[in-house]
């Protein structure tokens, strides 16, 4: 059995695979455009039950986190219990109209989303930005070399370009545009490359090279 | 109580231990040094046979001195040759013994005999006594008197009888096996002639021995012991016919041809006329060849030559004390003297036929026994002794009426040895070595100094002086040879001579002193045989007796066998006395004695020991340690001496088994060689100073290696927490003061730039009502940014009241679409601007599987097709009727602040499109990605709004004040302080740099 279910998954998911692909390419043949459709839909079906998987996973950690009173448990608990409040305010407000009209429930389910989960969200943010721009500050005292200073340099000049004085000093918005050409340039790259990756990649899955369904 | 001081540890023991209480050593063997023990592993130092004298007996050593003694006196032929045999054997105990000739010890009678003693010294005069008869041999001497009550001592009671009232004889047997006294008599019968009593002491050693001998030696024992019984009748015209039976050598074992060999060299001596007698006996008892193996017969043979030279004694054997009991000739002197008739007729009764008729036969020769025997005096009852030959053939065998004939001139010892030689010269059929025998001249006085003296009567037990008395006085009496008292004057007889006393004699010794009073001019009446003695044997006892019992009387009364085992005996110590029984001793010695034989050797004699052990316990009475110092010299050192180490800790004495008594014979389990402690090494080593400085050298490479290298840390210039909460405190300020103060103290970026004028113009070309998919795939980490710049364009839509659809491929992104409507609808509503109901545009909700359902939703949105608070949503109430692919929307806002989902929603829904503007609202860390596909070309995305400076722009473009203009300031003051934090910041580094190195550099002038 070993030796049979990755044959089995290899030959289903190059099989898939490549009716998906001809079916991008032939469209002429409803069939195969519908089969491929449909494929496409038990997909989007099975990632929106593996969301559910992941919160039922997220939920099982955490709770075994607490019973077995490992370090953080305080912290999995608030969690969960958080998670427990949201999941029954938002079914009940969304799913019961004759509950959803108790006052306060909906404001309740508002503080959640605006009091604390966006707030907290950006103030992450922000620390962000204080932590990069120290890092920054400090970067010239762990290491100065050309690399260093180079990137260090790019950094400013690209806060320069994008910040309000672009446009009080004609030097910086030539230098804002520069920068701008040298940045669109490398992301095309990077874009590149992730297509080429991602053909590559595709091509491997569907010659059975790389089975990330698992097996060798 | 004495003390033994013990040799070995030189520490007192009392007297009554035979083995030191301390280390084990004998004590008691006081005559013989015992040779140092060899221990396991010790290696054994070769010695020469001279230092061993000291480790022999008495009995060797007095051999050893009759060697030396005879050596000069009488010039033997074969001995010469002897020792340089014993010399090729290492292990021959008497190889040397000729080298030693300054002990005088005694020697045990029967090898006494054997060694030859008598012949060795010149033959003493007439008067002469024997200064010291052995007691045994005084015991011997009595044991004429046995001889002649030998009916009355049945001889099967010494012979076949080991009881525990027989000390004597336990003693004597237990020095020599049965088997080995029957050779002994026979040697005794060759070497000790001048014996006056052999009869009784041969005949009743040799018959009764031959019980329990195997018959060969049996046979080897009756050899000899025929010839007793025949000698002495044996006239000198019967010799050459035992000549003729001599075998050839090929019929004999190698060392019997040897045996006979070496002892037809003494023979030559034994040609005397004293011995000359009883040679024709010794053939007369024969019997036919044909009957004996042909060895023996040739052993007979040989030993015949011995008897045939002799002639008959000059002195009478009834003269010759006590000493002449074990030699054939004692018997036959007695047998002069003895008045006892009609023995023969008695033993015939109780004899086999044959040997009945042999007796009958033997009994002429009984009276000249004593000429045959006895040299002193062989003359003239012997000669005037009838041949009573007559009965002998009626019954016996032929040979043995043969036997008898050749036994008859045996009688006549006048003219005995000039006949025999000139028979046995004249025999074409003789061997050399007799024929050389016979030519030479015998030495007639040899034998008579085999006689006591009467002053050995001083030691004699009064049986046996009794018995010397009752021979007769007016024969002369030959002074007996001083090589008597050697021969006989060994312990072990002693203890024989000691039981002077009848309560005292053991049974065997009894039948012989009983016949004591035979000795008596009485004539004894015959001994009936006991019950428990065999009939043939107890009648041959008897027909030696009967001679013994008519020594006294004249010769011509026919004599028992006795008398002819008397003769047979007397030949060899007639030819003895001088050369011939020394020769013959010799021969024995020198020959290659099998193994067996070899190693045989009687005990050294203790006759305290030996009369207190217990019959049938002899070999268990042995004390363990007692190991004979003549085995003790046997043992084998060459092929131990061969790397073998000495090892002086073993002292163990064997306890039990074979070996019990024995020390260091086995090694003891603590030195067993595989556990033998191991050499002891230095382990310290021999380094001289250069290598020890290298291996310094090299151990401190070693060590500094293992040390770690102390790791430099930058210094702290000041705190890290100070500069955090400094820089914080920067951006706070600047962001802060201008959003607090609502100054717009920068400009707001102009909306001409070309992706902010295509969104606009995008959105602004839309119909009114126009469907527009709007995905907001922010995360709320992002809503500060993101809100900014999607809330002008959320707002410009709802001025061209576009239908607006939302749908996330993030879950939180359902959030912030109603976040970002609610804050729209507020901020309209604050502008008295139209809001945005429920009704104009729906959630389509969360769209899970990324790029799939992206793919999946562009080609059918109504996948989604159900609102979860108000059912189907592509109705004609919410105007998505009509809705049924995404290029029927009629523009794709996408919100994202993820360049990869934006990436995502471009790349999957271009085809769906179908040329419907898709446009971007990004965060500034997503424009740049975004951008290639706004400037591609064709466009993948036709408009794009990225970051708070798109935001602004476009609100500057709709002329609809926003937060984006608000916040711009805030943005603008918190990037310049960035920017300066980021300046200040590298350059105080730099100048912190510079300075280390500078202080670097002053240490290192410092140092320098």
């Amino acid at each position: 059995m070993k030796r049979i279910f990755p044959v089995i998954n290899a030959v289903i998911a190059i099989s898939f695979g490549l009716i998906v692909l001809l079916g991008y390419f032939i469209t002429s043949v409803p069939a195969l455009t519908g089969f491929r459709a449909l494929l496409l839909q038990w997909s989007v079906l099975l990632a929106g039950m593996a969301v559910l998987v992941g919160v039922g996973n997220l939920f099982s950690v955490h709770m075994q986190k607490i019973t077995q009173k490992k370090p953080g448990a305080l912290y999995s608990m608030v969690l969960l219990v958080f998670f427990l409040i949201t999941f029954v305010i938002v079914l009940v407000v969304n799913y019961a109209p004759a509950v959803a009209g108790f006052p306060g429930l909906i404001d309740f389910q508002n503080i959640l989303l605006n009091g604390i989960m966006v707030p907290v969200e950006v103030s992450l943010m922000a620390l962000l930005t204080v932590t990069l721009l120290y890092s920054t500050v400090r970067l010239l005292r762990w290491r100065i070399d050309l690399k260093t200073i180079l990137f260090l340099a790019t950094a400013l000049l690209v806060l320069i370009s994008t910040g309000p004085l672009t446009a009080q000093l004609p030097l910086m918005s030539n230098l804002g545009g520069f920068i701008q050409i040298l940045s669109t340039g490398g992301a095309r790259g990077i874009l590149i490359g992730v297509a080429l990756g991602t053909l590559t990649t595709g091509l491997r899955i569907l010659f059975g090279a790389d089975r990330p369904y698992g097996g060798k | 109580m004495a003390a033994i001081v013990c040799p070995t540890c030189n520490k007192p023991n009392p007297d009554a231990l035979d083995v030191c209480q301390f280390c084990g050593t004998p004590l008691k063997n006081r005559g013989t040094e015992p040779l140092p023990t060899i221990r396991p592993g010790e290696m054994p130092v070769k010695q020469q046979t001279s230092e061993l004298e000291n480790t022999l007996p008495a009995w060797l050593r007095d051999i050893r001195k009759g060697d030396g003694e005879s050596a000069p006196v009488t010039p033997q032929p074969a001995k010469p040759e002897t020792p340089k045999k014993k010399d090729d054997s290492p292990l021959d105990f008497l190889a040397g013994l000729s080298q030693i000739k300054d002990e005088d010890e005694t020697v045990p009678d029967w090898l006494a005999s054997l060694g030859g003693n008598a012949p060795s010294e010149p033959p003493p005069a007439a008067g002469v006594q024997p200064q010291e008869p052995a007691d045994w041999l005084a015991g011997l001497k009595a044991d004429s008197a046995p001889q002649a009550t030998a009916s009355e001592q049945p001889a099967v009671d010494w012979a076949f009888k080991n009881d525990a009232d027989k000390p004597g004889q336990q003693a004597f047997e237990e020095e020599t096996p049965d088997w080995l006294t029957a050779l002994k008599a026979q040697d005794t019968s060759v070497n000790a002639p001048a014996q006056p009593k052999p009869a009784e002491s041969s005949s009743a050693d040799a018959f009764p021995s031959s019980g329990s001998l195997p018959d060969w030696l049996n046979d080897l024992g009756g050899g000899p012991a025929a010839p007793v019984a025949s000698a002495p009748p044996a006239p000198a015209v019967q010799t050459p016919s035992p000549v003729d039976d001599l075998p050839s050598d090929a019929d004999l074992p190698g060392w019997l041809s040897d045996l006979a060999q070496d002892s037809a060299a003494p023979v030559k001596p034994a040609a005397q006329p004293a011995s000359a007698a009883p040679t024709p006996a010794l053939g007369a008892d024969l019997p036919a060849a044909g009957d004996f193996p042909d060895w023996l017969a040739d052993l007979g043979k040989e030993n015949m030559p011995l008897a045939q030279p002799s002639q008959p004694a000059p002195v009478k054997p009834s003269a010759q004390p006590a000493p002449a009991a074990f030699t054939p000739a004692a018997a036959s002197a007695p047998s002069t003297s003895s008045p006892v008739p009609a023995a023969p007729a008695q033993a015939g009764q109780v004899l086999p036929d044959w040997l009945a008729d042999l007796g009958k036969e033997s009994s002429p020769s009984a009276q000249p026994a004593p000429a045959v025997s006895t040299p002193t005096a062989a003359s003239a009852p012997s000669t005037s002794s009838p041949v009573p030959a007559a009965p002998a053939g009626q019954v016996l065998p032929d040979w043995l009426a043969d036997l008898g004939k050749e036994s008859l001139p045996s009688a006549q010892p006048s003219q005995p040895a000039p006949v025999a030689s000139q028979d046995l010269s004249s025999g074409d059929n003789l061997p050399e070595w007799l024929t050389g025998l016979t030519s030479e001249p015998p030495k007639a006085p040899a034998v008579e100094a085999s006689f006591g003296s009467p002053a050995n009567d001083e030691t004699l037990p009064a049986w046996l002086e009794s018995a010397v008395e009752a021979k007769p006085p007016e024969k002369p009496v030959a002074p007996p040879p001083s090589t008597a008292k050697k021969a006989f004057g060994t312990g072990a007889l002693k203890e024989l001579a000691a039981l002077d006393q009848p309560d005292q004699v053991p049974d065997w010794m009894a039948g012989l002193v009983s016949t004591t009073p035979a000795k008596t001019p009485e004539p004894a009446a015959p001994a009936a045989p006991g019950a428990d003695a065999f009939d043939w044997l107890s009648g041959l006892n008897q027909a030696g007796a009967s001679p013994a019992v008519t020594e006294p009387k004249p010769a011509g009364q026919p004599e028992s066998a006795v008398g002819k085992q008397a003769a047979p005996e007397t030949p060899t110590p007639a030819s003895s006395p001088d050369s011939g029984s020394a020769q013959s001793m010799d021969s024995i010695f020198s020959m290659e004695m099998p193994d067996w034989l070899s190693g045989f050797t009687p005990s050294e004699p203790e006759p305290a020991k030996a009369t207190e052990e217990q019959p049938g316990t002899s070999t268990d009475n042995l004390s363990p340690a007692d190991l004979p110092s003549w085995v003790q010299a046997m043992r084998p050192i060459e092929s131990v001496m061969s790397g073998a180490q000495s090892d002086d800790e073993d002292q163990t004495v064997e306890k039990e088994g074979p070996l019990a008594g024995l020390r260091s014979v086995l090694p003891g389990q603590a030195n067993v060689p595989g556990q033998r402690k191991p050499k002891a090494y230095s382990i310290k080593l021999q380094v001289d100073t250069t290598q020890m400085a290298q291996a310094t050298l090299l151990e401190n490479l070693i060590a500094s290696e293992a040390e770690s290298r102390p790791v430099s840390t930058i210094k702290q210039v000041f705190n890290i927490r100070p500069l955090r909460w400094m820089i914080a405190l920067v951006l706070l300020v600047a962001v802060l003061i201008p959003a607090m103060l609502g100054l717009q103290f920068f400009p707001l970026p102009a909306s001409s730039d070309v992706e902010i004028t295509n969104f606009y113009d995008q959105v602004k070309q839309l119909p009114d009502a126009a469907a527009v998919l709007m995905v907001f795939d922010y995360q709320p980490g992002s809503a500060g940014e993101m809100e900014q710049v999607a809330g002008p364009v959320i707002d410009h839509l709802m001025t061209q009241n576009a239908r607006l659809a939302f749908v996330s491929t993030s879950p939180t992104g359902v959030l912030m679409n109603e976040r970002i409507m609610a804050a729209q609808n507020q901020r309209r509503a604050a502008a008295s601007e139209s809001t945005y109901g429920q009704d104009q545009y729906v959630d389509l909700g969360y769209l899970p599987g990324d790029a799939a359902g992206i793919q999946v939703f562009a080609e059918n949105p109504r996948i989604l097709g159900t609102d979860y608070q108000d059912g189907d949503l592509w109705t004609p109430e919410t105007g998505f009727d009509q809705i049924h692919a995404l290029s029927d929307f009629k523009a794709v806002i996408v919100l994202t602040d993820n360049p990869d989902t934006g990436r995502m929603w471009i790349e999957q829904t271009s085809q769906a499109l179908k040329g419907k503007p898709l446009l971007m609202v990004v965060s500034a860390q997503a424009a740049p990605m975004i951008r290639p596909y706004y400037e591609s070309s064709p466009k993948q995305v036709q408009g794009m709004v990225s970051g708070l400076a798109g935001g602004a722009a476009y609100e500057q473009a709709t002329q609809q004040p926003g937060n984006a203009a608000v916040y711009w300031d805030s943005y603008g003051a918190g990037m310049i302080a960035a920017e300066m934090l980021i300046v200040v910041g590298g350059v105080w580094a730099l100048v912190q740099h510079m300075r280390m190195r500078r202080a670097e550099q002053n240490q290192e002038e410092d140092e320098a």
